[in-house]
């Protein structure tokens, strides 16, 4: 350290950063605990290890290879720049553990592993109670070291090429995190079917229930709580700006200003919103009004750091109208058995947050001209440019730029791979397993002294079952 | 192994602190494998638990496997000791 200063600056970030992950932790709590809620008895200790699990693999394959593909691919594929150097980011660098030289990168990486964590754990409720856990870990690390972190070098990375060319903004992961996972979540849903006795002889969609519903409520509000700790990490502390001396306390993602002050009203009316709205929508459904709430978030997160207060809150409010009414549709019309809406409240609240934010902050600067390695250009390549260069926020770039997250990233890679596993016989548990229940034979009852009881469903569930 | 560092004299020119620098790649290699191998094994484990409950449920019959949410669990050792 040079001087005091720049010591405290240090430790400020490098905190900041720190708390941001123990804060984000608590999604994972919230998405464990949720699932575990929603699935039935018989299936939750296979839910809660399926989802469990993602953690170490992730965290694993993003050590090996997902940083590395943040700083290594934020160019055009195949058309310009090619593999940008990023030496620091192999896992093999002095920098990938304790090192007297650095200070920050250790708490960055963190940060930016949790949101692969949640990028994996949306896609986890969405195919509970019939999926191989060995099917869905090969998920996890395909969404949550590879697509998510790509599409972040994409679009996250100041220097990307659809902020640089597209103006594409995003600034708490609308499209990022949330859409990307939606359409992968609906690529495995599509190939692996729905649960036995989903949908009736007649096309009738038949509700399951949770089978603990204070476990989903108690999960939804971790998930709130931790997604503080997610806009926290999506800013920057601390940054000379215009390199000035003149020091912002916060910018965004892509390095422009915004105000911690400022997301904070912005995320507790968006909330507001999108709980209200659920709860009209769906009559008070508490299953809706709770996801209502996180599908707000989601539906304003891409343009939190600028909207006002009023309009972060109709956004969340309309976004979450869509999903409700888009995830019913879609649900009758092709028969996608999305257990806990997570692509409803991910993807389609999602897809609309990046699509919203692009009308709302037409005109506004995406980020400064510069190439995939941070380094300044002289002119912008944007398609749309500001008065003052600067690549422009538009709404066809963040159009284009929500059918990258959630079809090109999103449902065409998982698509491809559910195929494929599909093909081998990995995907789906065999009938009988899914219809006795996934921890019946190796695990047993997760509630072994509780009275019998037989839901409505699951006498339903037993005429399919054949001796 | 050793971290080669026995002096905070001039920390400007401390980098890494740990044992084995110069053989990240080694270590790399090593977490590669265990992560693929990780894959193979609880999917190979996944797959014996599958066939072993399709075997059981096949003896003692899907109606009595599907009593597991009425309390009356189809585990393996159980059902041998109902069935002995």
């Amino acid at each position: 350290m040079g001087d005091g200063l720049s010591a405290l600056t240090t430790v400020f970030t490098e905190t900041y950063y720190w708390i941001t992950v123990v804060m984000m932790f608590l999604i994972h709590a919230g998405f464990c605990t949720y699932e575990v809620g929603a699935s039935r008895r018989k299936n939750v200790l296979h839910t809660l290890m399926k989802n469990t699990m993602l953690i170490p693999l992730v965290t694993v394959t993003f050590y090996l290879f997902g940083w590395w593909i943040y700083f290594a691919l934020p160019n055009v594929p195949f058309a310009s720049g090619g593999f940008s150097d990023a030496p620091w980011a192999v896992p093999w660098a002095a920098e990938m553990g304790p090192n007297m030289q650095d200070h920050i990168f250790g708490v960055f990486w963190a940060a930016f592993l949790l949101f692969s964590w949640t990028s994996a754990s949306i896609v986890s409720g969405a195919v509970i109670e019939r999926i191989k856990t060995g099917a869905f870990l090969v998920f996890a690390v395909l969404i949550g070291s590879v697509t998510w972190i790509l599409d972040a070098a994409w679009g996250w990375h100041p220097g990307g090429w659809m902020v640089q060319i597209l103006g594409y903004h995003d600034a708490y992961a609308s499209g990022v995190v949330h859409a990307i996972a939606g359409g992968s979540a609906l690529a495995i849903v599509w190939v692996l079917g729905p649960r036995i006795g989903k949908f009736g002889p007649n096309g009738e969609v038949r509700t399951i229930k949770p089978h603990n519903p204070w476990l989903v409520t108690v999960g939804l509000f971790l998930i709130f709580t931790g997604f503080w700790g997610f806009y926290a990490a999506c800013n920057v502390p601390i940054l000379d700006f215009s390199g000035d001396g003149t020091l912002f306390t916060a910018t965004n993602i892509y390095l422009m200003p915004t105000t911690l002050s400022g997301i904070t009203l912005n995320f507790l009316l968006s909330f507001s919103g999108g709980l209200m709205a659920a709860y009209l929508v769906s009559r008070g459904n508490p299953f809706w009004t709770y996801s209502g709430g996180l599908g707000g978030i989601i539906a304003a997160s891409a343009g939190n750091d600028l909207y006002h207060p009023i309009q972060a809150f109709v956004i969340g409010g309309v976004g979450v109208v869509f999903m409700y009414i888009v995830h019913h549709w879609v649900e009758k019309r092709f028969k996608v058995d999305d257990a806990v809406g997570a692509i409803a409240v991910h993807g389609y609240a999602g897809f609309f947050g990046v699509v919203a934010a692009g009308f709302m902050l037409w005109g506004y600067p995406a980020g400064d001209p510069m190439y995939g390695d941070y380094s300044a250009r002289e002119t912008s390549i944007g398609m749309f440019d500001t008065d003052g260069g600067k690549p422009m926020i538009n709404p066809l770039g963040n159009f284009i730029g929500a059918i990258i997250m959630f079809w090109v990233l999103g449902f065409i890679p998982c698509y491809i791979v559910a195929r494929i596993l599909k093909a081998f016989n990995m995907l789906r548990v065999p009938e009988k397993v899914e219809l006795a229940g996934l921890d019946t034979h190796d695990l047993g009852d997760a509630y072994p002294y509780h009275a019998p009881q037989e839901t409505e469903f699951e006498s339903i569930e037993r005429t399919y079952a054949k001796d | 192994m050793s971290t080669g560092l026995n002096s905070f004299d001039n920390p400007q020119d401390i980098g890494a602190l740990y044992p084995g620098e110069g053989i990240e790649w080694l270590m790399v290699i090593v977490l590669f494998a265990l992560w693929l191998l990780w894959h193979l094994f609880q999917i190979s484990a996944e797959e014996k638990e599958y066939r072993e409950a399709l075997k059981l449920y096949e003896q003692v019959g899907m109606k009595r496997a599907m009593h597991h949410s009425t309390g009356e669990v189809a585990r393996e050792d159980e059902v041998h000791i109902g069935d002995a």
